[in-house]
C-alpha cells in the first residue's frame, strides 16, 4: 500500500470519529473496491459494542420492498435512532454495469430522516450478498448506526446469505405474481421471522394469506406462530404494524448470542477469503517451490497438503 | 470477473449518478444515458424526478459516486448547476467530478466549463463521446480520491 | 371478458383484410422490379416498394363526414373554416405573455395557446426556494389569480378559443381563468377553447404529477362534471399523445396509448353518471406530427377510424359528435436540430403538411429556434406564416382529404389500426390502462423504442441531417430569445403585494372547505377551488391542500 494510501485510510478513520458522512462513504468505497486496504481501515474503528441491528427485507422484485423501506424508515429513525440501508441489485454478467435505481423510491425519506443509504452492485458475487455488505455493515456499525435495513436482490435463491448477518428477517409477497410459491421454492419461506403481503389493495391480497398460512402450517412446527402483516403503501395500511413487528422481534432476539455468531461467520468469511486469494496467487505466480512440490508429489492430495503446510508456516508464497 | 473480492479500486466499475436538478420531469433522456452507462460497465444511480440540488450532493457523497451527470431542458442550467457547484464546495466533496448536459447555449458553456462543469453536452451528441468524456473525469476523479497509480488511465 | 373478445374480434378483422393476396403487386414484382433492382438492394421500411388498388380494398365507401370518418369529420373540412392557427406561447411575466399574445394575433394566429413555466406546472409558488432561477423560463408564471388577469387583459375571451397547458393543477389554473371571466363579465356558456388536464399521459410520459393518480383523475372528473354542465363549450381535456411521442414511443405506440387513454376517460364519464353524448363531444386530441411524412398521415386518419368505430361498436353511442374526433397537433420538437437551425424550418413545414393532409383542428408549428431556446419573435413568426402559405398557397385546402385512395395511405392507415387494437388487447388484459401505467408498461415501452431510436442514429440507420450526416463546424451562433433572472423579481414583488391585500381569514375558510371536500368522492371540487382562486390563493396553497389529503406519487420502476 502505498503512503497517499496509507494516508487516506488515516484521513477516513479520523473521519469517521468525528461522525463525517463523507468518510463513512469512503470507507464503504474501500469495503467495497479495495479489499486489501479495508483491514487496517477496520482494525483501529471496530468495537464490538457497536454492532448495529441488521434487519433483511427480501422479497421478489416488484413486491414493493423499497417503498416499504421508505415507510417504515421513520418509525426505526423515531427515537433517535441512526438508520444505514443498503440496497444490493444485479451486476449485468455482460457488461458489469449495473442500474441502482432504488433511491427513486426512497429519496424524500432519505432526505428527510438523515438516513444513510448505499446502492450496491452484486458484482458477480456468486452469493447474492456481496462481500462488501459485511464490510459495509462494519463501517456503518462504528460510525454509530444502531439499525441498517439490508435489502438484497430479490433473486430468491442467494437471499439464503442473509441469514448470517440479519437478526429479522422479513419476507415480502405481493398478491397475484405467483411469487408464493417462488418463494417456497427458493427456500425463503423458512427463513421469514415476519411474512408481509404488500399491496393489499389489489385483488388477489386474500388468496396470498391464505396460501402463505398454508405454506407456513406444513413448515416446521416452532415457524408457526409467524407474524403476518398486510400492508400498502398506498393507503398506508399496516405500516406501523410492520415497523412494530419488526421492534418487537428484535427485543425477542438475544442480542449479544447474534452478535457473536455473527462475528463468527463473519471471521471465517474472511478467512476463506484471505486463504482463497493466496490460493488465487499461487493459480497466477505458479512459484519454484510448487513447480518443485508438484513433481516431486505422489498424488494430488499429498501435493495439496504441502501447500497447505506451507501457507500455514507463513513462509512466502 | 473477479468473485466480489480482489478488484482493484482503479479497475472497479465507474459509480456515476445522473440527475436533473431543476424542475423537469422530461426524462428520455435519462433512460437512454442510464441504459448506455450500464451497458458501458458503469453503475448508475438515478434518485428519481425533481430531486433537490441538496438530495442530489447527499446522493453523490454516500453513494461516493465518481461522476455527476446533470442535465436540464428548461432554460434554468446556469442559476441550478451553480447552486449544485457551490453545494458541492460547501460539503468539502472531493473526488467527484460534474458533467452537463441539455439544451445550453454556446455562450453559457464556457461560463459552465469555469465553475467545473465539463461536457455540457446537447441532444444529438453520439453516446460514445459522452462515455469517452465520462470515463475521462471520472478516472480524474479517482485519482483525486485514491492518489495516483499505474493503472489510471 | 367481452371487452377481449372486441378487440380480438377487431384484430381478426384486419389482419384478414391486410393479408389478401396482392395479385398487381406481386405480377409487377416479378415482372418488372425483378429485372430492374437486385432484391439486395431493396431497401424499404415499409417492406414493400410500392401499393396498388387493391391496398384499398374496403375503403371504397369511405367519405368526408360520414361515419367512420377516416377522411376528416366534416364534409368540407378546410374549405370551410380553416384549421386553427394557435401558436403555443408564455414566458418571463404575465407581461411578456399578455404582449405576445396581442402580437400573434394581430398577425393573424385564431387561437389563443398558452405556455406556464414549470413552477406553475408543478403548483410551486415563484417565492419557492426551488423555483429559484425558473421562474418564467419556459413559460410564463402563474402564482395567484392576478397573474391571470394580467394575462388576459384586454384580450376578449368571448371571440377568441383560448387552450392551456395545464396538467397536476389543471384544476387551479381552470378555475382561475373562469373567475376571470366572470371579472370580465362573460358568461360561461360563451367560453371556448381546451384545457389539457390528462394526467394519464402525465404518468407515462411528461411526469408532470403531484398526487397518486386516482387524486388527479378524480379531479378531471369534476372538471368533466362542472363542463358538461355549465361551460358547454369547452373541452375539459386534451388527451395527448404529442408527449408520449417525444418521450420516444413511436408512430403506433402513440397512437395506441392515447386512444386508451380516450377509451379511459370515458369510462370516467360513464361511472360518474353522464350519457355519452353528454360528455364525449367535449373529449378532445392532442397529437405529435413528426417527420415520417406519410406515417403521420395514416396516423391522423386511423385514430378518426378507431374512435368513431370503438365508440359506435363497443360503446353503443349513437349522436355524431360523439363518434367524431377532434385534434390538435404540434409538430415534433424532438426532430428539431440545433445544428444548422434554419433547416428545422423544413422540418416543421413537412410536419404541419402532414398534419394539414391528416385533417388537424389545430396546429402549432414549432419556430427553428427551439431546440436552442424559447423562440423569438422573428422565429414564431415564420412558424405561424408557414401555416399561412400552406393554407393559402399550396391548393391543399381546396380538396376534403386529397389523399383519400392512395394505394399506401390506406395501408398504411389499415396497418396502424391494426398495431393500436394489438396495444388495446394487450393493456385490457393488463386490467387497464391505469393498471398498466402504474406497473410502468407503456412507461418500459417507451423506454425501449427511444433507445432503440438513439441506437439506430449512433450507427447511421436513421439520419438527422446536420446531426449525422452532413454535419458543419464552427457554426455561426444565431440570435436567440433570453430569459433573465427579471421576472422572478416581478413576480415575486406581485405575489408579496397580492399576498398583503388578500383576507388571510377568508382564504383560510376557503382552504379548509376545500380540504373537507377532496376528502370526499362526492363533492365537485371545482367550485371550491374557484373560491379558493377568488381569494388570491396561491398555486401552492391549493396544491398543498391536496398534498396533505392525498400524499404525493414516486413512479415505478422502469429500468
Amino acid at each position: 500500500m502505498g503512503k497517499e494510501q496509507k494516508n487516506e485510510i488515516g484521513r477516513v478513520i479520523s473521519g469517521i470519529k468525528k461522525g463525517d458522512r463523507q468518510s463513512i462513504s469512503r470507507a464503504i468505497t474501500i469495503a467495497e473496491s479495495a479489499p486489501e486496504m479495508f483491514a487496517s481501515l477496520i482494525k483501529p474503528l471496530y468495537n464490538p459494542k457497536k454492532e448495529a441491528r441488521v434487519i433483511g427485507i427480501v422479497g421478489p422484485p416488484g413486491c414493493g420492498k423499497s417503498s416499504l423501506i421508505a415507510m417504515i424508515a421513520p418509525k426505526l429513525t423515531a427515537m433517535g435512532n441512526k438508520l444505514g440501508v443498503i440496497a444490493i441489485d444485479a451486476s449485468s454478467p455482460f457488461t458489469g454495469g449495473s442500474f441502482l435505481g432504488n433511491r427513486i423510491r426512497m429519496q424524500d425519506s432519505l432526505s428527510n430522516n438523515k438516513i444513510f443509504m448505499r446502492s450496491m452492485a452484486s458484482r458477480g458475487a456468486k452469493g447474492g450478498l456481496a462481500a462488501a455488505v459485511m464490510n459495509a455493515i462494519l463501517v456503518l456499525s462504528s460510525a454509530g448506526y444502531d439499525y441498517i435495513i439490508v435489502e438484497p436482490v430479490g433473486s430468491g435463491q442467494a437471499d439464503v446469505d442473509i441469514l448470517d448477518i440479519a437478526s429479522t428477517i422479513v419476507l415480502v409477497l405481493a398478491p397475484g405474481l405467483g411469487d408464493e410459491i417462488q418463494a417456497a421454492k427458493a427456500g425463503l419461506m423458512e427463513i421469514g421471522n415476519i411474512f408481509v403481503i404488500n399491496k393489499v389493495d389489489l385483488p388477489g391480497a386474500d388468496k396470498a394469506e391464505r396460501d402463505i398460512r398454508y405454506f407456513i402450517s406444513t413448515g416446521p412446527a416452532e415457524k408457526r406462530q409467524q407474524n403476518i402483516v398486510k400492508t400498502s403503501t398506498v393507503s398506508r395500511e399496516g405500516i406501523d404494524e410492520l415497523a412494530q413487528a419488526i421492534i418487537e422481534h428484535e427485543k425477542s432476539v438475544d442480542k449479544n448470542e447474534f452478535i457473536k455468531y455473527r462475528f463468527y461467520m463473519e471471521t471465517l468469511r474472511i478467512a476463506t477469503e484471505i486463504f482463497s486469494e493466496h490460493i488465487d496467487h499461487l493459480k497466477k505466480e505458479r512459484p519454484k517451490w510448487l513447480e518443485t512440490s508438484l513433481s516431486e508429489a505422489t498424488d494430488p492430495y499429498s501435493a495439496a497438503e504441502k501447500i497447505i503446510k506451507r501457507i500455514e508456516s507463513d513462509e512466502k508464497l | 470477473m473477479a468473485n466480489g473480492k480482489n478488484q482493484k479500486y482503479y479497475d472497479k466499475p465507474i459509480r456515476i449518478l445522473i440527475a436533473k436538478p431543476g424542475i423537469d420531469g422530461h426524462d428520455r433522456g435519462v433512460y437512454v444515458l442510464a441504459r448506455a452507462f450500464r451497458d458501458a460497465g458503469m453503475e448508475v444511480i438515478y434518485p428519481g424526478l425533481l430531486p433537490t440540488p441538496e438530495s442530489i450532493i447527499e446522493t453523490a457523497i454516500d453513494e461516493d459516486v465518481d461522476v455527476i451527470a446533470i442535465s436540464l431542458l428548461n432554460g434554468a442550467h446556469m442559476a441550478v448547476f451553480t447552486k449544485v457547484m457551490n453545494l458541492l464546495k460547501e460539503k468539502k466533496a472531493n473526488g467527484i467530478a460534474v458533467v452537463g448536459g441539455g439544451i445550453i447555449p454556446d455562450e453559457d458553456k464556457s461560463k459552465l466549463e469555469k465553475m467545473g462543469v465539463t461536457g455540457n453536452y446537447g441532444p444529438g451528441t453520439s453516446l460514445n463521446i459522452i462515455i469517452e468524456h465520462i470515463k475521462k473525469r471520472a478516472y480524474g476523479a479517482r485519482e483525486e480520491k485514491w492518489g495516483k497509480s499505474k493503472k489510471t488511465k | 371478458m367481452e371487452k377481449v373478445n372486441f378487440w380480438q374480434k377487431k384484430i381478426d378483422e384486419l389482419s384478414k383484410d391486410l393479408n389478401h393476396k396482392n395479385n398487381k403487386y406481386e405480377h409487377w414484382e416479378k415482372t418488372v422490379l425483378k429485372d430492374w433492382i437486385s432484391e439486395s438492394k431493396l431497401k424499404t421500411r415499409s417492406g414493400r416498394l410500392t401499393y396498388s388498388v387493391e391496398d384499398t380494398a374496403g375503403t371504397e365507401d369511405e367519405m368526408p363526414g360520414v361515419y367512420p370518418f377516416t377522411r376528416g369529420i366534416y364534409p368540407d373540412m378546410y374549405n370551410g373554416k380553416t384549421w386553427s392557427m394557435r401558436m403555443f406561447s408564455g414566458f418571463g411575466t404575465p407581461e411578456d405573455t399578455n404582449t405576445r399574445l396581442k402580437y400573434l394575433l394581430q398577425h393573424g394566429e385564431t387561437g389563443l395557446s398558452i405556455a406556464f413555466d414549470e413552477p406553475t406546472l408543478y403548483g410551486i409558488d415563484c417565492d419557492d426556494k426551488r423555483a429559484e432561477g425558473e421562474v418564467g423560463r419556459c413559460g410564463v408564471n402563474v402564482t395567484t389569480l392576478k397573474d391571470m388577469e394580467v394575462i388576459f387583459d384586454g384580450i376578449p375571451l368571448d371571440k377568441v378559443s383560448t387552450s392551456m397547458t395545464i396538467n397536476a393543477p389543471s384544476i387551479i389554473i381552470f378555475a382561475m381563468f373562469i373567475a376571470v371571466a366572470k371579472k370580465k363579465g362573460i358568461p360561461l356558456n360563451l367560453l371556448t377553447g381546451t384545457l389539457q388536464a390528462d394526467m394519464l399521459k402525465e404518468y407515462i410520459a411528461q411526469k408532470e404529477w403531484v398526487y397518486p393518480p386516482e387524486a388527479h383523475l378524480r379531479m378531471i372528473r369534476d372538471m368533466m362534471l362542472f363542463c358538461t354542465e355549465k361551460i358547454p363549450k369547452w373541452n375539459y381535456i386534451s388527451v395527448s399523445g404529442y408527449h408520449i411521442r417525444e418521450a420516444g414511443a413511436t408512430a403506433a405506440q402513440e397512437l395506441a396509448f392515447t386512444l386508451a387513454d380516450g377509451f379511459y376517460y370515458v369510462d370516467m364519464g360513464i361511472k360518474a353518471g353522464l350519457k355519452i353524448g353528454e360528455f364525449v363531444p367535449r373529449i378532445s386530441f392532442f397529437f405529435d406530427s413528426s417527420i415520417n411524412f406519410f406515417e403521420e398521415i395514416a396516423k391522423f386518419r386511423a385514430a378518426r377510424r378507431i374512435w368513431a368505430m370503438v365508440m359506435k361498436e363497443k360503446y353503443g353511442a349513437n349522436d355524431l359528435r360523439s363518434l367524431k374526433l377532434r385534434f390538435h397537433t404540434q409538430t415534433s420538437g424532438y426532430t428539431l436540430t440545433w445544428q444548422q437551425p434554419l433547416n428545422n424550418i423544413v422540418r416543421t413545414t413537412t410536419e404541419a403538411l402532414s398534419a394539414a393532409l391528416g385533417g388537424t383542428q389545430s396546429l402549432h408549428t414549432n419556430s427553428y429556434d427551439e431546440a436552442l431556446a424559447l423562440p423569438t419573435e422573428e422565429a414564431a413568426k415564420v412558424a405561424l406564416r408557414t401555416q399561412q402559405i400552406i393554407a393559402e398557397e399550396t391548393g391543399i385546402t381546396d380538396v376534403v382529404d386529397p389523399l383519400g385512395g392512395s394505394y399506401y395511405i390506406e395501408d398504411l392507415t389499415k396497418r396502424m389500426e391494426l398495431e393500436a387494437y394489438k396495444y388495446f388487447e394487450k393493456i385490457d388484459h393488463m386490467g387497464g390502462i391505469l393498471q398498466a401505467v402504474k406497473e410502468g408498461y407503456p412507461q418500459k415501452e417507451i423506454a425501449n423504442s427511444s433507445y432503440e431510436r438513439q441506437g439506430k442514429l449512433e450507427t447511421g440507420e436513421e439520419i438527422m441531417v446536420g446531426v449525422n450526416k452532413y454535419r458543419e463546424e464552427n457554426e455561426k451562433p444565431i440570435n436567440i430569445l433570453h430569459i433573465n433572472r427579471k421576472p422572478e423579481l416581478v413576480q415575486k414583488k406581485r405575489l408579496e403585494e397580492v399576498k398583503k391585500s388578500r383576507d388571510e381569514n377568508k382564504l383560510k375558510t376557503c382552504l379548509d372547505k376545500l380540504r373537507g371536500a377532496m376528502s370526499s368522492d362526492n363533492v365537485n371540487l371545482v367550485p371550491h377551488v374557484i373560491n379558493a382562486v377568488e381569494c388570491y390563493a396561491t398555486i401552492s396553497d391549493i396544491i398543498n391542500v391536496g398534498r396533505e389529503v392525498y400524499g404525493e406519487w414516486k413512479e415505478p420502476k422502469i429500468l
